[in-house]
């Protein structure tokens, strides 16, 4: 990736000096070099630029994933089911589910009245949540969400 | 050095984007927040301004005589439009402040909504005409055999000079030939008119004449 990023800089150079030179030398040759293989240069190496960023992005944010994986893992377990097992899907992002909790709160059959709207349908859930290989990159993906 | 505030700002954008650069190329920084933001200037923002601008100026560039005249067997029409002292009706057309360091353009651009496309396209034909056989051909030797391809078409001369205004009617040619004219049947440059253009035009040679008898109808 740096390797990448090197590479955008040395195309953006090049591409630089192909359009400086048919500034400074507005003749046929230069001209036409710059308005085509210049602007193929720059147009790649900003393209290789953002696919180093986003790159890094992906790694960064999949290092300090694992490192918090164990915890979090089993947090989510209780506050939220697999997606395809739950049918309330929305519930696992914090908002919504503030959202969504009230009317759930105000039924007088649950006792517990923490988080009611995520324990409901937890029975369903409860079969295999964790045993299912499947679960994992799905919540982790509600987690960045989050 | 260029002045147009497009050429400026190209070269002003890549001024800002080589430093940073150079600067990541030669102390590779560790890719931290600020190296991304800062190379985010040096690959992306600055040298998109440059691009921008430059191709801008690169247009403009296309349609200044310096740029015709810069392949030798167009640098002849190029010294007589820009001498002061000659009597031909391009070199009449290089000293208007308007369009004067445009002339060719302002006579050889396609009329239309898409003028500036064909115009350039047509362009790019006589760059490839010029790279396969004109390159080392003697400019002595090119000159007799270059010719226009198209008859130049009047409504490239009356896109300035209206055929509607009074002065252009009290000239007795013009008021007699009007139909003629305008239906393309006549051409505002055959010699004896208005032609030729360069000092170098094929002389005798009717624009209007040479397409009725190549396709058979009038342009
Ligand atoms: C007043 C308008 C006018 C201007 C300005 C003008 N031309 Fe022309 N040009 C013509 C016309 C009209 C013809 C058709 C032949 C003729 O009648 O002279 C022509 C023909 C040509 C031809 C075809 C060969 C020939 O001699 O017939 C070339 C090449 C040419 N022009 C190049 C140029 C270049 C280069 C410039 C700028 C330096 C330029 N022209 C400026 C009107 C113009
Ligand atoms: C871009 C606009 C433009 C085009 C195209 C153009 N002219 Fe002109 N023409 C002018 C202007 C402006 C002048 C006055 C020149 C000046 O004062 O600098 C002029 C002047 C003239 C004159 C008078 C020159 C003199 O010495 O008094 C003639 C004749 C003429 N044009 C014919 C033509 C013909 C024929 C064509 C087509 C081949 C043509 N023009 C194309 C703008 C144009």
């Amino acid at each position: 990736m740096k390797k990448l990023l090197r590479a955008a800089a040395v195309l953006t150079l090049l591409a630089l000096a192909l359009m400086v030179w048919s500034v400074l030398q507005p003749t046929p040759l230069p001209v036409m070099l710059a308005m085509s293989l210049g602007q193929a240069l720059g147009t790649g190496a900003f393209a290789m630029f953002g696919l180093a960023i986003l790159i890094d992005l992906r790694r960064s944010r999949r290092i300090r994933r694992e490192s918090r994986q164990p915890p979090l893992a089993s947090l989510r377990e209780v506050l939220a089911p697999p997606e395809h097992e739950s049918p309330e899907v929305s519930l696992r992002i914090p908002v919504l589910r503030e959202l969504l909790t009230p009317p759930a709160r105000e039924a007088p059959e649950d006792p517990s009245g923490e988080l009611p709207a995520i324990e409901a349908p937890a029975p369903a859930a409860a079969p295999a949540p964790v045993a299912d290989p499947e679960t994992v990159p799905t919540t982790d993906r509600s987690e960045d969400k989050a | 050095m260029p002045h147009d505030p497009f050429s400026l700002t190209a070269l002003g954008g890549a001024a800002l984007a080589v430093p940073i650069l150079v600067w990541y190329l030669v102390r590779r920084p560790p890719l931290v927040r600020t190296t991304k933001i800062v190379l985010l200037f040096g690959i992306g923002v600055f040298p998109i301004v440059t691009a921008g601008s430059g191709n801008i100026a690169g247009f403009e560039a296309t349609k200044t005589r310096r740029f015709c005249g810069s392949c030798h067997v167009m640098t002849p029409y190029a010294q007589d439009s820009g001498d002061p002292t000659s009597e031909t009706l391009a070199s009449r057309h290089g000293r208007n402040a308007a369009f004067g360091k445009d002339n060719c353009y302002a006579c050889h651009a396609d009329y239309g909504m898409f003028g500036t496309v064909t115009t350039k396209i047509g362009g790019m034909r006589h760059v490839y005409h010029y790279v396969t056989h004109y390159h080392d051909v003697p400019v002595a030797e090119a000159l007799p055999t270059i010719e226009i391809r198209r008859p130049f078409r009047n409504e490239a001369c009356t896109r300035c000079h209206s055929t509607g205004v009074p002065g252009w009617n009290e000239i007795g040619d013009h008021a007699s030939l009007i139909e003629e004219l305008r239906a393309g049947q006549v051409s505002c440059v055959s010699s004896g008119c208005h032609g030729p253009a360069h000092p170098f035009s094929k002389v005798g040679r009717d624009p209007a004449r040479t397409f009725r008898d190549h396709v058979g109808r009038a342009p």
